[in-house]
């Protein structure tokens, strides 16, 4: 002990307080796996079945067709897949073609036949007795998807596809069968039929290819717009740069020691591929990498604040149980959006019918549902819509206020419901009668236009077939409605392919990353469409395009502003041409997670009361506006409070204090030479070894006669872990 | 051999700095010698800005631009003042007040949304997704930094957050947020000289070495936040933020809620020559129940608050040097709507100017009957922060260059009030 840790046991007391006390160590693998068996009543599957036995669409009911405008949707909707226009795998391809072209047919009558009813007038709620009556505004789903298919084109008009199983809190909750599944249909060996010819636009969809061509085909796109672009990429990363990038965008941590030097004194020529797999799939990483996602998704869904009130409705925790899960087990991504969207059941882990989807909603909540309409355009299809809440807006085309209204009038069955003496909330649905004074098989929401009239809305959708106008749930689940037409919408995969790539690369391919549309157009059209489009065939499997995007050339590239590329500046205000890595903060999630590690504060307290002091160091970063758009801030952007904050933080002065078990403590208690002593904080904090000005110094350092080498090792880690290099992901 | 310590500080200034961090709670004494000191400069030269923002978009129809008897007037009777208009019944104190404010009548901007809103009155811009435009506070810190030297404090402080950030400016410029109560960490490293001067010249070559890599401009950035950031917590000007430390009248009469200690705080910081200051006072976006909410609720909070603060300021000679701005992001819907709550409107509201140098007691411009248009010379973002930089004696010929080497002219052009000048 030096005189260094002088301030440590107050410090030391405060943290045992905040982090609960000492905790026999590592047990955190242990109580991930306690949990997660206790949480779903059942072990973890530890080999997945094989695909042919469980693969969900080869054990499809045939879809019910929809034949009547305003008939009931089908109780089980069936999965209808696109007709493959190339080497059927099996006799299921052409038989989906059959009930492609009978759907589509059923779908033409269905509109003409609504076009024909004109919608029935619903009674005007006057608000000025001399407005003239209108019609209520039903939309002609005439339109294609704004920004999407051009007119003429075949369309996907297969709008009955929707999970196979009705949703229920149930089946959410327990590890649904369907997951396993699906995770062994992801593990299929790779395709190696050749490679398919190419396919201009996208009308259709593309046929899913192997992850070599997709990759192949993505980074031949990047070169293409290098070129168009007249830029040089830069010259490539070093390994361990590459490993530290990776393990922050995987696992949202930097790699330790350990793990950089397995990667970078790996031989193999695959060690890439390897390593990507090993974190999101491999025994020790699948949960971290599930954790991490699921904050990540979190964020996405509800905001950094969504949730963590204690009197609010949301339960943060919930909803990261619903996603890790979810994400453990490589959910197809549209099923998880359509459970998001039209959960019922409890938000709080214990209730009976606990559904931690739910909490998406029930952290949207407002009294006429609008902020849950804009937050699921703009999280599921990228589209910002909220401006077009009060009336047709310039900076909007692709939608109109009428169109908002109609998407909110799917969100209106919904309510939810708190018990006063548990403090439980559910998520539920109930009869909607309509906000005028009709009957409730025409249920109606009314909003005012610019000029004062109100006017009304039924459930419809812009390109989507009609819905039944009943608020009855005998009718109709508005809410499962509106998830099928998101989840069958080519939006869906090109919003997730724009937001997850922007993980990767700090930009996106718009920016906003979340509003896309003709008034923003897409910097790589053909790289967006290109991935989208894969990953939608491929079974939306974010695990696959993550794993697209890791091994992407881009993402191998230096950080280094070169010769070739200095135009390449989107921090200025230019377009990302992703011709270099672009050096950013790291998110405020991945300093925390990365010091714990360096602090091995994980050892210490019940993985709850972790998980409760890692919630109140990010609400420090995060404010909410308390606006009715629910929007945001953060304050984790660079400035001097958040400098402050780090430099004074417990967690930080934690990492570095030279208390036992830290890994100062062990590096200076360890048997290398000071110079090795050296190298390895250098490749902790920031993953490459001294450079020689910076090995001078420290010698210099650990020969100062008035400082023991302890101390002096801690004053080069007190410089690492505050330099720019350290909280920067470069 | 160069130090990570700030530029301008000999190494022995910033240790004195540091040892003075280190016994924060003698010095209460000294400290308040240099704040009188820093007033009487401020009285001879140094402009300054105070933007109390509210948050939500407040219902100014029911504040400000009254209309009884109209179809949207809404329950709330006007009331006489010190200056030639008339406020709403429930801002009696503002009422005494009101011969140092302007109220401008005919603001008509296009944005009624929060983000867009706020972003747009923040810059004068409306939100590009090409380049980000510095807020009041980035703009005018940036323009007055340099009438104060011997500033060590951060020169744009955001009370309760909210503000929008120095855009092209770069973080230097950025708000330094800090809560109501003024309650900042210490630096407390309670290190001895030779560890800390190891300690920054062991960041120094590792955040230099990584600078020359030339890998964008962020790791630049780091190290001039962090040394500004050594600057600021070994200052013994941090006493500005103990709010605290004033006499418990002068708390009470600004109010102990947030808004109110805000205020106070925003006094003090003004007086200790931070040039700009902003206050956050959310809760005005009143869709539901507006006149119960402002009556009730945000009316007399902001009433207490905002007349102690002219009042202070006016008292202790700073009015003339410091502009008030009140504003949100937009007014509030005339119509009144079935939850008895207004909606965003953005085609006619008003906001509040005083202080600098601009004349009191006057309303500019005018709206229509029913409060739905403005019906004289309609007014802008980019005019009110025109006028408030005209005030301030910051020349608006001023011209700033983006990242990408645009030319942007300060307040985007805007014309001034001319009504509130000579």
């Amino acid at each position: 002990m030096t005189s260094s840790d002088r301030d440590d046991p107050i410090l030391d007391a405060f943290l045992d307080e905040l982090l609960g006390g000492h905790a026999p160590p590592d047990l955190t693998a242990r109580i991930m796996q306690a949990w997660q068996a206790g949480s779903e009543g059942q072990p973890i599957p530890v080999q997945p079945p094989s695909p042919q036995e469980s693969s969900p669409e080869s054990s499809l009911p045939a879809p019910p067709i929809q034949s009547e405008p305003n008939g009931q949707p089908p109780v089980q909707p069936a999965r209808v897949h696109r007709f493959s226009r190339r080497r059927p795998r099996s006799t299921f391809w052409p038989a989906v073609a059959v009930v492609l072209a009978v759907v589509a047919v059923g779908v033409t009558i269905g509109i003409a036949a609504r076009q024909f009813a004109g919608g029935n007038p619903a009674p005007e709620r006057l608000v000025d007795s001399t407005a003239p009556r209108r019609l209520p505004g039903k939309n002609v789903p005439s339109r294609a998807l704004p920004g999407e298919d051009a007119p003429g084109v075949p369309r996907r008009e297969n709008l009955a596809q929707a999970p196979t199983r009705k949703p229920s809190a149930a089946s959410s909750n327990a590890l649904p069968q369907e997951d396993e599944a699906a995770f062994a249909e992801q593990q299929q060996p790779a395709d190696l039929s050749p490679a398919p010819p190419e396919q201009p636009g996208y009308a259709v969809g593309p046929d899913p290819l192997p992850d070599e061509e997709v990759l192949a085909r993505a980074d031949e796109l990047l070169r293409q717009s290098w070129t168009e672009n007249n830029v040089q990429p830069a010259a490539p990363a070093t390994d361990a740069e590459w490993c530290r990038r990776a393990h922050v965008a995987l696992l949202g941590r930097i790699p330790t020691v350990e793990e950089l030097q397995q990667f970078v004194q790996s031989r193999s020529p695959s060690k890439k591929r390897e390593l990507v797999a090993r974190l999101q799939s491999a025994d020790g990483y699948a949960d971290e990498f599930a954790r991490h996602w699921a904050g990540f998704w979190a964020n996405v869904l509800i905001g950094r604040t969504g949730g963590t009130q204690p009197d609010g409705l949301a339960h943060r925790e919930g909803l990261l149980r619903y996603l890790r899960q979810s994400l453990q087990y490589d959910k197809r991504y549209d099923q998880m959006v359509f459970e998001l969207v039209s959960a019922t059941g409890s938000s709080r882990p214990g209730a009976a019918d606990f559904n931690g989807a739910s909490n998406f909603l029930l952290a949207s909540m407002d009294e006429k549902s609008t902020l849950a309409t804009s937050r699921i355009a703009r999280v599921f299809h990228g589209r910002q819509i909220r401006c077009v809440q009060c009336h047709d807006h310039p900076s909007n085309e692709d939608w109109t206020q009428n169109q908002f209204w109609e998407m909110n009038a799917f969100l209106r069955q919904m309510h939810a419901e708190r018990d006063r003496a548990t403090g439980n909330v559910r998520l539920v649905n109930r009869d909607f009668a309509g906000e005028g004074k009709g009957d409730a098989k025409e249920a109606e929401v009314y909003y005012e236009q610019l000029n004062g009239y109100a006017r009304a809305a039924y459930p419809a959708f812009p390109g989507a077939p009609p819905v039944s106008p009943s608020g009855l749930l005998d009718d109709v689940d508005r809410r499962q409605e509106l998830g099928k037409i998101l989840i069958a919408s080519r939006q869906l995969s090109r919003a997730a392919v724009n937001r997850v790539w922007s993980h990767f690369f700090g930009y996106g391919f718009t920016r906003p990353v979340d509003d896309m549309g003709s008034h923003n157009p897409a910097s790589h059209p053909e790289l967006l469409d290109h991935l989208a489009g894969q990953f939608e065939a491929g079974g939306y499997r974010l695990k696959r395009l993550i794993q697209w995007i890791a091994l992407s050339d881009a993402f191998s590239l230096s950080s280094k502003v070169g010769q070739g590329n200095p135009a390449d500046v989107p921090e200025d205000g230019g377009v990302a041409l992703f011709s270099r890595y672009y050096t950013r903060q790291l998110p405020p999630e991945a300093v925390y997670d990365s010091l714990v590690v360096l602090a091995q504060a994980q050892n210490s307290g019940a993985f709850a009361q972790q998980d409760h002091a890692r919630v109140d160091w990010l609400g420090q970063f995060a404010r909410n506006m308390g606006t009715d758009e629910g929007e945001e801030q953060s304050t984790f952007n660079g400035d001097i409070r958040q400098s402050m904050i780090m430099m004074t933080d417990p967690l930080m002065r934690r990492a570095i204090s030279q208390q036992e078990g830290s890994l100062l403590h062990r590096v200076v208690n360890s048997k290398l030479s000071a110079e090795e002593k050296v190298e390895h904080l250098f490749l902790a904090a920031v993953a490459r070894k001294p450079s020689s000005r910076e090995m001078s110094l420290a010698r210099r350092m650990l020969s100062d006669r008035h400082v023991d080498q302890a101390t002096a090792l801690q004053n080069i880690w007190w410089a690492l872990l505050n330099s720019n290099e350290f909280i920067l992901d470069h | 051999m160069q130090f990570g310590i700030p530029r301008d500080m000999t190494r022995r200034h910033f240790m004195k700095h540091l040892a003075a961090a280190s016994t924060m709670t003698i010095p209460a004494l000294t400290l308040g010698h240099t704040l009188r000191l820093h007033a009487q400069d401020l009285r001879r030269r140094r402009k300054a800005a105070i933007l109390l923002w509210m948050s939500g978009g407040p219902s100014t129809i029911d504040m400000w631009d009254l209309k009884p008897g109209a179809a949207t007037g809404g329950p709330f009777r006007p009331i006489s003042t010190s200056g030639d208009l008339q406020i709403c019944e429930h801002l009696p104190m503002m009422a005494r007040q009101m011969h140092h404010m302007a109220v401008i009548r005919s603001m008509s901007t296009r944005e009624a949304d929060h983000g867009r809103g706020r972003y747009y009155m923040h810059t004068g811009y409306p939100p590009n997704p090409n380049v980000e435009h510095p807020s009041y506070g980035a703009v005018i810190s940036h323009e007055l930094f340099s009438q104060r030297p011997e500033l060590e404090i951060p020169p744009f402080i955001a009370v309760g957050g909210g503000s929008v950030g120095p855009g092209f400016l770069g973080m230097a410029w950025a708000p330094f947020t800090v809560n109501s109560n003024g309650q900042i960490r210490d630096l407390q490293m309670g290190l001895d000289d030779r560890r800390l001067m190891q300690r920054m010249q062991a960041l120094d070559l590792i955040e230099k070495g990584f600078i020359g890599q030339n890998r964008g401009s962020v790791a630049e950035d780091h190290q001039k936040i962090l040394r500004k950031t050594l600057n600021l917590m070994t200052s013994a000007q941090m006493q500005a933020f103990k709010v605290a430390q004033e006499p418990m009248p002068v708390q009470e009469r600004y109010g102990t809620d947030n808004f109110g200690k805000g205020c106070l705080l925003a006094r003090r910081l003004v007086e200790a020559g931070v040039p700009f200051v902003e206050v956050d006072f959310g809760g005005w976006d009143n869709h539901q129940n507006v006149h119960a909410t402002l009556s009730d609720d945000k009316l007399p909070t902001l009433d207490r608050a905002m007349s102690a603060l002219v009042e202070d300021l006016d008292q202790r000679g700073l009015l003339q040097d410091t502009a008030i701005i009140w504003m949100g992001e937009f007014g509030r819907t005339p119509r009144i709507n079935g939850n008895a709550g207004r909606d965003h409107w953005a085609r006619a509201w008003s906001v509040l100017l005083g202080g600098a140098g601009m004349k009191g007691g006057i309303a500019v411009g005018s709206t229509n009957a029913d409060g739905t248009r403005v019906e004289t010379e309609p007014y802008t973002a980019q005019d009110l922060m025109a006028t408030v930089c005209h005030g301030l004696g910051i020349s608006l010929e001023t011209t700033f260059t983006s990242r990408s080497g645009r030319p942007m002219k300060i307040a985007n052009s805007g014309k001034v009030i001319r009504e509130l000048f000579g």
